[in-house]
Parts: C-alpha cells; structure tokens; sequence
C-alpha cells in the first residue's frame, strides 16, 4: 500500500494504537511490527512474503553459524558467501536475468550470431533491492566481527521487514536498527511530534511537488520530439525535483513513521541539490546505497589507499553497480558511469571530500561563488537525469538533440504550479538546511506553528498531482 | 501520549472544518454558474461520443452539441435540470441512444474509475443525495476524484467548465474497414437500471418543458459486430418506444468519413450535421 493511500491512513493507526497500548512488552511489540509489515508488503501481492521470508530465514541462520564457526577459530566465510550468494542470485534472477539475456542476444546479432534470448516472466517484487542490501549488510558485519548474531528471530524478522522503510528505504544497517528492535522502547512525545512534521513534510514532498511535477514531464517525455527546447530544459528540472520530492519525500514519511514507533532510521537525504561539487551531491543523495557501496564494496576492494589507477577502477565499479542496482536498463548503467566520470577527476585533485560543512554555513545567504558552484552542480546533475529518466540510450540521444535543435518549435504553457512549489520548497529546506529535516520548526507560537501544519496538510490535499506511484518502487 | 493524541485530533478537526469549507466554497461557486446560453439557441444535441464526434454545431446558430464522451444519461439529466429552467428558448433536445446507452451493463461507465475521473470532477457540485447513492460502493475513489478535481480545474471561470463539460470534438483518422475486428462488449455485472431509470426521468422533464425529444443514433459501422442489436431495439420497442426514434445507424457512409466503427470523423461530421439540418430545418 502506498504511504499516500486511504488504507494506509487506516492501517498507521491501528498499528501505532496496537503498539503503544496493546503489545506493551517487547517480544509483542517486535511481533506485531512483523505482523504489520507483512500486512503491508503482501497487499501488494501475498506471493512477495515467501521470497522475503525466505531471505530473512537465510540470513538469520547464516549469521548464527558464522558466529559458531568463528568463535570455534574456523572461518565462516563459507556460510558468509554461501548466503551473500544465494541473496545476491534471487536479486539477479528477479531483476536482472531477462535484462542480461536480451542484451547478450543483442551482442550476439550485432556480432553476426542468431541468439533468441531465454525470458523469465517473473514479476519484480517491491523494494526486494533495499531489503536484500539490508540483509546482506547483516551477514557481512556478522563476519566481520562487527556486530554479534542475533539469537532473536522475531526482531531479526522486525529488522528486516519493518514496514516504514521495507519497499523504499532507507537500506539500514544492522548496527543502528536490529539493537533498537532488541531494546525497550518507550513513547517519546517530542520524538512523535518531530516524526509526524517529518510525514507532513514528505507527504508535501510527494504529492504536491512530485506528482505536480509528473503530470509536466510524462507528458513532455511522451512526445519530446515535438517540443520547445526551452520546454525540454523545463521538464529536465522538473525531473529532478520529481525524482527528489518522490524519493526524498518517501524517505521522509519512512524516517517519520519510524519516529512514531520510537525507531530512529538513518537519514537518507541532506539537501543534496545545495551541494557545491557532484562529490558532495554523492555525500547527501540516497545516502544509506552510497554509504553501503562504500563500505561493502569500495573499501574492500582497496579504496584509495592502494594507488591511484586502483582508486578510479573501485570508483568505476561503486557507481556501476550503482546504476545497475537502480534497474535493468543501460542507461542506469549510463548515469552511474556518466557520474562516475565526474567524480573521478575530483578523486584525482583530492577535491571529492573537500566540502565538509553545509553551504553558507552561518550565513543567511550563499556568496556567488558558493551559488555558481550549486548551479554548475545543479546543471550536472539534471543532466544525469535526462540518462536516468531516458527509457533508452536512443531516446536520451533524441532528447538532448531537441534540447539544441527545437528552439522553433512553437512554446506550451504549463509547470507554473509545480516551479511554485519547487520555490517555496527551497526557500524552506534552504533556512533549515542544517537541522535534521526541512520541517524542523523551531517557531515557539503555537498559532503559527499550527497555521503551517494546517497550511502543509491543506496543500498536500488540495494541490497534490494525480497519484502516481513512487519512482523508487521499481527498484 | 495523550497530549500527543490531543493535539492530534485538535489538529484533524481543524482540519477537517477548514477543508470542509473549500469544498462547500467550490460547490457553491460553481453551482451558482449562469447556465444562460444565447438566446437564438434552441436545439440541443446532447449524449456520449456517438454525438459529440458526429454533430458540428460551428454549421449551426441555432443549436448547440453539448455532448461529451461517455457521458451517462445521470449527468444528461442534471445538465437538463439546469439548463431548460434557465433557457425557456429551447424547445428540441436530440439525445443520443446507441446500443452502449441501452445494453444490459450499460451502468459500468458509472463505476469504471477511468470512466468516473471524466465526470465526478466536473459534476461533484451538481451532485444531489440520490446521485452520491449510485456510487456508494466506491466512495473513496469517488472522494479521491473530489479532491483531484481541486488541482485539475484550478480556473473557476464559467468558460473553463463550459468547455469541458460537452461539445463538438473534431476526431481524426480513417477507418480501415479491413481492419474492423467483430468484438462484442464484455459484461462486468453492473446491470442498467440507473441509466434506464435516468433516460426515463430526462424523458418525463423534457415533456414537463414542452420540449420535443428525439432519439438519435448516428452512423455506425456494422454495429451487429459490437453490439446486441435485438436486445437494443427490443428495450427501445418495451421501455421507449414514447419517443421518436431518428436511426442513422445504416446511413450510408464512406469508410473515409469515419475516424472508427463507431464514430465519424471531420468530414463525415460535417456531411451527417448537414443532413440532420436538412431534415429538421435546423438552421
């Protein structure tokens, strides 16, 4: 169900009231968050649970013998690998098989050979990308030693299927969610209030600026070889604040509906369009995948420390699989790479970790060179977009060719509603760019205060876009 | 906890007074529309898409085509109810009547949700208690309509309604009659008792008004392909047959003049339109 839907706005609840006044202790309330969350991802299709059910069984038991091998001064780096593997093949055969077999028969034919490509008519589970990184995330800190297994299999299962972030993310890791699981939790009014103006804030986030932002640029995208150039640029950046307003958004609502269970999830955005390099935009944009390549793939691999050629080939590989993990198509495999290639020269000049701080930190205002480098950052990025919204390397092509050879073509009208939004959303995540959510207030009148939630919650009712269902979901 | 909860509660009431008063505001603004059209219009083609891709009324002063794409005979009827109270001039209504409007699950375009987005949108200030009742299985799809309803039609202005509530649609293409796949309608158990029913009570109001109406169905493709003729014309003979019935459906026409089996294109529109004001001096 999705988090802006009507039965959802029954099922939060019943599940917050069963949590708080019915399963008081631990053990029950760890019992109906399983309950809950296989509730939610099974009304999209119950045949999803086996396969999540599955996995979380795998990487349970894994981590149990990892830690009985190795504490017997054998290393279970069998059951580590046997587990990442069987995780890693249900991942690759769900999302990936048709995907390499239509592209190796394409190979073939262009090489002179007829191959018809063997296709699997499997439909993607939602979210099975985050929930299996988070699993895997388990077993590998398991065998690193990082954190003990955990002899619990109902928080295990709370850890893994958690209904907030279960389809969307944020991919947690086990270090910062499973001990919340394995702890008392006690209401938190502030905790619950912050929580909830973090939902109100990602639902303005998704219905009013990304689903607004949709209806522009699906309609420009369904026949962009008959648009205006300037009306191309527009739906590019209207695809950017689409892409963030849906995924930011639901992140948002995730981390807020965490926060009403008295669950801290990992933050998974920073403002990521103030930033004033494409390595900072990479130190705030789905932080929790960044974060999970870096530490399971860049650094053992060797990172940077091994030499520089080794330092751009770890880069290549992160922001490959990058843009494979967003989907089946080449051009995610394009943006990652594209992004890859403007990342490299500032891993060279060690300029990637040179923005440490937030923009204008202390100032109302950024100065101009600030402001340059965000829109030179900006620029960059939307055009990263264009690759990632592409259905196709060819449609891409045909689309920035229109950007340089449509400016006759006669001018549509349309987008002001969603640039309106757009503005009054950066205005506000600007002035709180440093705090933990846009939505922080610290406004001390009460009428104020509440105006502002009425005048969210209102917006997000009246002025949202047609329903559209998150980006993310196809991941 | 339970200042959470109160705080809570004290926030959705608000709320909900707050959007309770944009509604009733909305309704109030549109319903309050004028409903006058010019005085020298005194024939109204009305119906579902049959009409509205067939009857050029640019040809005519003295008529207007306010048709709209599967519209039902529930929203004809309102749109009836308000237009000859406040438009005493007209005194003929040309009503579409096509195998679709009178087959045994003509009611499914009530609860299509794709069908509904068309309609509850422009109607919902219209809408009176009895109407709510033909949705009352899907009233959060219905509620969900309301609200897009609010972002959709932004611009209150009479002309922006007006438009989209019916009229001539110019429909391009010609058909292939080699391509003409027989494909009858697919029943999905809605039944037809709410169309029927509204037919009736547009027949009943136009005779409260003094106003002449005719069946009209227009030039069809082979209609036996797609639809239950017998059983169409059987329920026009039972329940209908009060009316009279001008049946276009065999006029001969060129496979160029029709956009698809069941609807005509420009050209055919233009010549049908011209027929239809030879026929009955509609000027």
């Amino acid at each position: 169900m999705l988090f802006n839907s009507i039965e959802f706005l029954f099922f939060l609840p019943i599940v917050f009231c069963l949590y708080w006044f019915v399963c008081k202790p631990l053990k029950w309330q760890n019992l109906l968050v399983v309950f809950a969350s296989y509730v939610f991802y099974g009304w999209w299709d119950w045949r999803f649970l086996i396969l999540i059910a599955f996995t979380t069984t795998c990487s349970y038991l894994s981590g149990i013998l990892i830690e009985r091998y190795n504490s017997k001064g054998k290393k279970g780096k069998g059951i580590a690998v046997a587990n990442i593997s069987i995780n890693l093949l249900i991942l690759g055969v769900f999302k990936y098989f048709n995907f390499f077999s239509e592209s190796l028969s394409a190979l073939c034919s262009a090489m002179g050979f007829q191959m018809h490509p063997v296709t699997l008519n499997l439909i993607l589970p939602v979210g099975i990308s985050f929930y299996t990184f988070q699993a895997l995330s388990y077993t590998i800190d398991v065998y690193r030693g990082k954190l003990m297994a955990t002899h619990d299999p109902i928080a295990f299962f709370a850890f893994i299927s958690f209904f907030p972030q279960l389809v969307a993310g944020p991919i947690e890791r086990a270090t910062n969610l499973l001990p919340q699981f394995q702890r008392e939790r006690k209401f938190d009014y502030d905790m619950a209030v912050d929580g909830s103006r973090q939902i109100l804030w990602g639902l303005f986030k998704k219905m009013v600026i990304a689903d607004n932002c949709a209806d522009v640029v699906d309609m420009i995208w369904a026949d962009y070889a008959s648009q205006n150039s300037i009306m191309l640029i527009l739906a590019a950046i209207l695809f950017a604040f689409q892409i963030y307003g849906d995924f930011s958004g639901y992140s948002d609502i995730a981390i807020g509906v965490g926060k009403l269970f008295g669950i801290r999830l990992m933050r998974n955005f920073n403002v990521p369009y103030f930033s004033r390099s494409v390595a900072e935009f990479w130190k705030r944009w789905h932080i929790s995948l960044n974060t999970w390549f870096v530490d399971y793939v860049y650094i053992p691999l060797g990172g940077s420390r091994e030499g520089k050629w080794k330092a751009i080939r770890n880069t290549f590989i992160i922001f490959f699989l990058s843009g494979l993990w967003h989907g089946a198509n080449w051009t995610y495999v394009c943006w990652g790479l594209y992004h890859a290639a403007l990342f490299i020269p500032l891993l060279l000049l060690g300029k990637n970790k040179r923005f440490k701080n937030t923009v204008a930190e202390g100032h109302l205002f950024p100065s101009l060179r600030e402001l340059w480098q965000m829109l030179a950052t900006f620029g960059l990025t939307v055009f990263g977009w264009i690759l990632f919204r592409a259905s196709s390397i060819g449609d891409f092509c045909g689309y920035v060719s229109g950007i340089f050879s449509n400016w006759h073509l006669p001018m549509q009208s349309g987008g002001k509603k969603a640039l309106a939004f757009i503005a009054f959303m950066l205005i506000i995540e600007w002035f709180n760019r440093g705090k933990d959510h846009a939505f922080s207030l610290s406004v001390k009148n009460v009428y104020l205060r509440w105006g502002l939630y009425l005048a969210l919650a209102l917006c997000c009712l009246v002025f949202s876009g047609k329903q559209v269902q998150f980006i993310y979901f196809q991941f | 906890m339970r200042r959470f909860f109160r705080e809570l509660i004290q926030i959705g009431l608000l709320l909900l007074i707050l959007l309770s008063a944009i509604v009733i505001a909305r309704r109030s603004i549109v319903r309050n529309h004028s409903w006058d059209i010019n005085g020298k219009v005194h024939t109204l083609f009305l119906g579902a898409s049959h009409i509205t891709h067939a009857v050029d009324d640019s040809m005519m002063e003295t008529a207007i085509n306010w048709s709209r794409a599967s519209e039902r005979y529930m929203y004809t009827y309102i749109k009836l109810c308000h237009l000859l109270p406040s438009n005493p001039q007209i005194d003929t209504v040309f009503l579409e009547l096509a195998p679709t409007d009178l087959w045994i699950d003509t009611d499914y375009k009530y609860h299509d949700v794709v069908e509904q987005s068309g309609y509850i949108k422009l109607f919902w200030p219209f809408l009176e208690k009895e109407h709510w009742l033909v949705f009352k299985k899907e009233p959060f799809q219905v509620l969900g309509l309301v609200r897009e309803s609010f972002s959709d039609f932004d611009d209150l202005k009479q002309a922006d309604w007006w438009v989209h509530m019916g009229g001539y649609r110019e429909k391009d293409g010609k058909m292939n009659a080699q391509e003409v796949i027989p494909q009858q309608e697919v029943d999905s158990h809605h039944g037809h008792d709410v169309n029927y029913d509204y037919l009736r009570r547009i027949i009943n109001l136009c005779g409260d008004y003094g106003v002449k109406l005719f069946f009209l169905e227009t030039p069809t493709f082979h209609p036996e392909f797609f639809y239950d003729i017998d059983y169409y014309h059987h329920i026009y003979q039972e329940l209908f047959s009060d009316v009279e019935f001008v049946d276009y459906s065999d006029w001969p026409m060129e496979d160029s003049e029709r956009a698809d089996p069941h609807h005509l294109n420009a050209v055919g529109a233009k010549r049908f339109t011209q027929e239809l004001m030879d026929r009955f001096n509609v000027r």
